[in-house]
């Protein structure tokens, strides 16, 4: 588990930058993967591609 | 919404947080200005720098001047005057829009933020990087007067 | 999470060889004190621990190796280290097996999870993001450690609150995404390579100097927050001397308050002229003809008109227009085609508020002349404050020429720090410059470094097909570093108040306060504490930063208490057990008075006792009166387990 501050401030950054709740979720989700410092690279790009594809460009 | 370039908060670091500058809003108020007065725009760098999409509460007084004057600006830059009834309400529909909190439309948005940049521009290049408020006040409106008696769109 | 230290054996090494249980039935106890005489190897032993956690025994060179050889036997070829943990209350040890003929560390690991022992340094996974460096570091230290927290000359309370909270994962994530980038820019061949390849050398250069000039940033703004400091010190030290002197005290106070009643003057004035600015037809009086103009225009123009293109759409769908002819179907489209060049009804809503509002404004005399008398009015509050401060300084420097070398050499040394923190700020603003066109590569500014980069790497995404991966990882990227400067801001903000909770408890006789976590630990209305506050304030720091979460660790401790003073050690001692599950701490015999016995209260008793020395000629003397069960005679050293004993204990006696 992350520290909560780094959750909530990662909903209001997406939220600052015009992403949903759902861009949000995935975010952290990627986060707490990172942090167990055991992700291989192809799950940590796995992630990354999720998060990637997400994203809203233009709001 | 309204844009204030992280340049331009940059720039005015050092008076910015003073009682009477306190918001990114009278950044952007006093670059638009400038902006209007030498008829000066400029294309954004970011597309960072949300401020607010409505005027705050310190600039409700002058909201309606600034928009006027905004109109006033952009029909003198296309050459359009009023008897052209038809361009000149292609003007006001495409920058007002009563669904907009500011009853702005978004191109309208864009337009003054492009104002606003010019100005700084304008100002970053005419004045230095501002260490006092008093000073830099009175140099602005000095500054401001002589743009706006020299430009022909308004004098 | 739980992790505790349940003990450790070492042998062959330069700390003792001896077997410390730290466990009391199936778990240690709150508080495991180690009372180890000076010399002994209690660096040793912590170096070992601290490598143990982190793995970093088996990149160790040679020398580093051999220097934890025994001194007593040259002839010893291979030492051990075990290290033994409970992590949730399952048994883990690592296995350090040392060879000093080949100068290398080989690791064992041990755990159930593993089915028994495994060759390597192999930590389950769910600890293994604790236990690198940075991270061990904060929870096994010394006092040197705890002194750099306070340093303004470095960035050690940023880094642990970070590590302890991973704010180095937002960091992780926005340098993730830029690697999809590296590896999405498509090779394009042809005429195009060439140049693909020349915006790519002034991305990567691009990139180089913007990590530079950011480095340099850093140290100018550390700079920069170290002057202050030292300026604010002496300037309290200058206003002491000054207060001296009654005479020369009241004058100075009258021409300060002056020079304040001054520039609460200037600061109203100001206030009242923006207020002016705010109003554009103040601003400049020639925009009320605009604006009149404007309005007559729009009049003139019938704008908005009486009816609007809701008027003509809706009797577009009538049978009859209003003169009485039928609509048929051509009727209407002329009507709808028409109705276009008619402004809609809440469009010209908002226009009659336009004109009202330049009707209401213009119409409005007195408001003209306002700038111009604001203007006159800030001005002049200007120069009387400007007047005030000239007369202030003058008078600084006539009690300068009056006061004693002390005094003129604080003076001085003010005066120098200022004209060294003016020269360091004009660096950082040249850092702050606004973008300029003309700006390239070698430019000193971030801004105008940033937006160069930008338009790089747009343009790189436009050569190569990738425009809308490069708006992507932008807007990902500064997510991260936003989310980063939110979470940060909040934890430093927590930590803060809870810090002060405790010290206002701890440091009752010498109060102290935290005022900022900005890179260090920045003391209220100080800039540094004596050597027993820094530890005082270094140990609820972290503590408390370790606290967050839901995970628990021991905290190992090098000479806890030996500069703090007896009132301030029992405060400490009080507090530390409940700040942690688990507390060991290395301490000698002078460390003991007051430290000992509030440990001892604030854990309810719950302390295991242990005292480790060196065999000589006065240990069996010493071992006397000490029940066997209780002590461990090896080749070199000897552990005794015991309050006791460890009361006893002084490093007199031993000798």
């Amino acid at each position: 588990m992350i520290d909560q501050e780094i959750i909530k401030a990662i909903k209001i950054a997406c939220q600052e930058a015009g992403q949903d709740d759902s861009f949000a979720n995935k975010l952290i989700k990627w986060a707490e993967a990172v942090s167990t410092k055991s992700l291989s690279p192809m799950q940590s790009n796995e992630h990354l591609n999720v998060v990637i594809k997400s994203i809203v460009v233009g709001k | 919404m309204f844009k204030v370039m992280p340049e331009v908060e940059s720039w005015f670091k050092n008076i910015l947080s003073n009682d009477a500058l306190k918001t990114k809003w009278d950044l952007y108020y006093l670059c638009l200005m400038i902006g209007l007065a030498s008829s000066k725009t400029s294309p954004l760098t970011s597309s960072r720098g949300d401020i607010t999409d409505n005027f705050i509460a310190d600039y409700k007084k002058s909201k309606n001047l600034i928009i006027s004057l905004f109109i006033c600006a952009e029909l003198k830059n296309l050459g359009i005057e009023f008897s052209d009834r038809a361009m000149a309400k292609e003007i006001l529909n495409k920058y007002l829009d009563p669904h907009q909190s500011a009853s702005l439309s978004n191109q309208a948005f864009q337009r003054l933020n492009e104002y606003s940049y010019g100005g700084f521009l304008v100002l970053a290049e005419r004045q230095s990087k501002p260490n006092e408020l008093a000073t830099f006040l009175m140099q602005y409106e000095d500054l401001f007067t002589s743009l706006v008696t020299k430009n022909p769109d308004w004098t | 999470m739980r992790i505790t230290i349940d003990g450790w054996e070492s042998k062959g090494l330069r700390c003792p060889d001896v077997h410390v249980n730290l466990l009391s039935g199936e778990h240690p106890k709150k508080v495991s004190l180690i009372q180890m005489p000076n010399g002994t190897g209690k660096t040793t032993t912590l170096k070992l621990i601290r490598a143990s956690l982190t793995g970093a025994a088996q990149n160790w060179d040679r020398d580093s190796v051999i220097e934890l050889k025994s001194l007593r036997d040259d002839s010893i070829q291979h030492g051990q280290f075990i290290l033994k943990l409970s992590i949730d209350d399952k048994p883990l040890a690592f296995i350090s097996k040392i060879d000093f003929i080949e100068g290398k560390v080989r690791y064992e690991t041990s755990s159930p999870d593993l089915g028994g022992k495994v060759d390597g340094w192999n930590p389950p996974t769910s600890i293994k993001r604790f236990l690198d460096e940075k991270f061990v570091s904060l929870f096994i230290f010394d006092g040197e450690f705890a002194a750099n927290l306070l340093d303004s000359r470095k960035t050690k309370a940023t880094e642990a609150i970070e590590t302890l909270s991973q704010l180095d994962l937002l960091d992780e994530i926005a340098s993730e995404s830029e690697s999809l980038w590296d590896k999405e820019k498509k090779e394009v061949s042809g005429t195009s390579k060439p140049f693909l390849n020349q915006l790519k050398d002034r991305e990567q250069k691009l990139i180089d100097r913007l990590k530079k000039i950011e480095s340099i940033r850093e140290t100018l703004s550390a700079k920069d927050q170290e002057l202050q400091d030292q300026i604010n010190k002496l300037t309290n030290d200058i206003e002491e001397k000054i207060g001296q002197n009654r005479e020369i005290k009241e004058k100075r106070d009258r021409l300060i308050e002056d020079k304040n009643h001054k520039e609460m003057a200037l600061k109203q004035n100001v206030d009242i002229y923006m207020q002016e600015i705010r109003l554009p037809h103040k601003l400049f009086s020639g925009f009320k003809k605009h604006l009149i103009d404007f309005k007559s225009s729009l009049d003139k123009a019938k704008l908005p008109q009486k009816s609007s293109k809701q008027f003509f759409v809706e009797l577009s769908e009538d049978a009859s227009c209003i003169c009485g002819r039928p609509i048929g179907l051509n009727e209407k489209n002329a009507i709808l085609k028409n109705s276009e060049s008619y402004l809609s009804e809440e469009i010209s809503t908002v226009l009659n508020v336009l004109k009202e509002d330049i009707k209401e404004y213009t119409n409005n005399e007195e408001s003209n002349n306002d700038i111009a008398q604001s203007r006159k009015e800030l001005s002049d509050a200007y120069k009387d404050y400007h007047r005030a401060v000239t007369e202030f300084n003058k008078n600084e420097l006539k009690i300068n020429a009056l006061q004693d070398t002390a005094y003129q050499k604080l003076s001085k040394e003010n005066t120098d720090k200022q004209i060294e923190l003016k020269n360091n700020q004009a660096m950082l603003s040249q850092i702050d410059l606004p973008y300029k066109p003309t700006d390239d590569e070698s430019s000193n500014s971030i801004n105008s470094l940033e937006i160069q980069l930008r338009e790089t790497q747009n343009r790189i995404a436009e050569v190569t097909g990738t425009v809308d991966l490069r708006d992507r990882i932008n807007i990902l990227k500064s997510i991260a570093i936003n989310a980063k400067k939110i979470a940060k801001k909040e934890l430093h903000s927590q930590l803060i108040i809870e810090c002060n909770n405790r010290l206002s408890k701890v440091l009752v006789n010498s109060p102290l306060q935290i005022e900022d976590i900005d890179n260090h630990i920045k003391l209220k209305g100080q800039t540094a504490g004596s050597v027993g506050q820094t530890l005082a304030v270094a140990y609820i720091f972290l503590t408390v930063a370790l606290h967050r979460g839901s995970h628990q660790f021991p905290l190992v401790v090098d000479s806890p208490a030996g500069s703090l003073e007896e009132l301030v050690r029992s405060e400490i001692g009080k507090v530390i057990p409940e700040l942690c599950e688990q507390f060991i701490s290395f301490i000698i015999d002078t460390e003991k008075l007051g430290f000992v016995s509030a440990l001892e209260k604030g854990s309810k008793n719950s302390v295991t006792y242990n005292t480790i020395f060196r065999k000589n000629s006065m240990t069996e003397e010493l071992l006397k009166t000490v029940d066997s069960s209780n002590y461990e005679v090896t080749g070199d050293s000897v552990l005794v387990n015991g309050k006791v004993f460890f009361d006893e204990f002084t490093l007199a006696k031993e000798l």
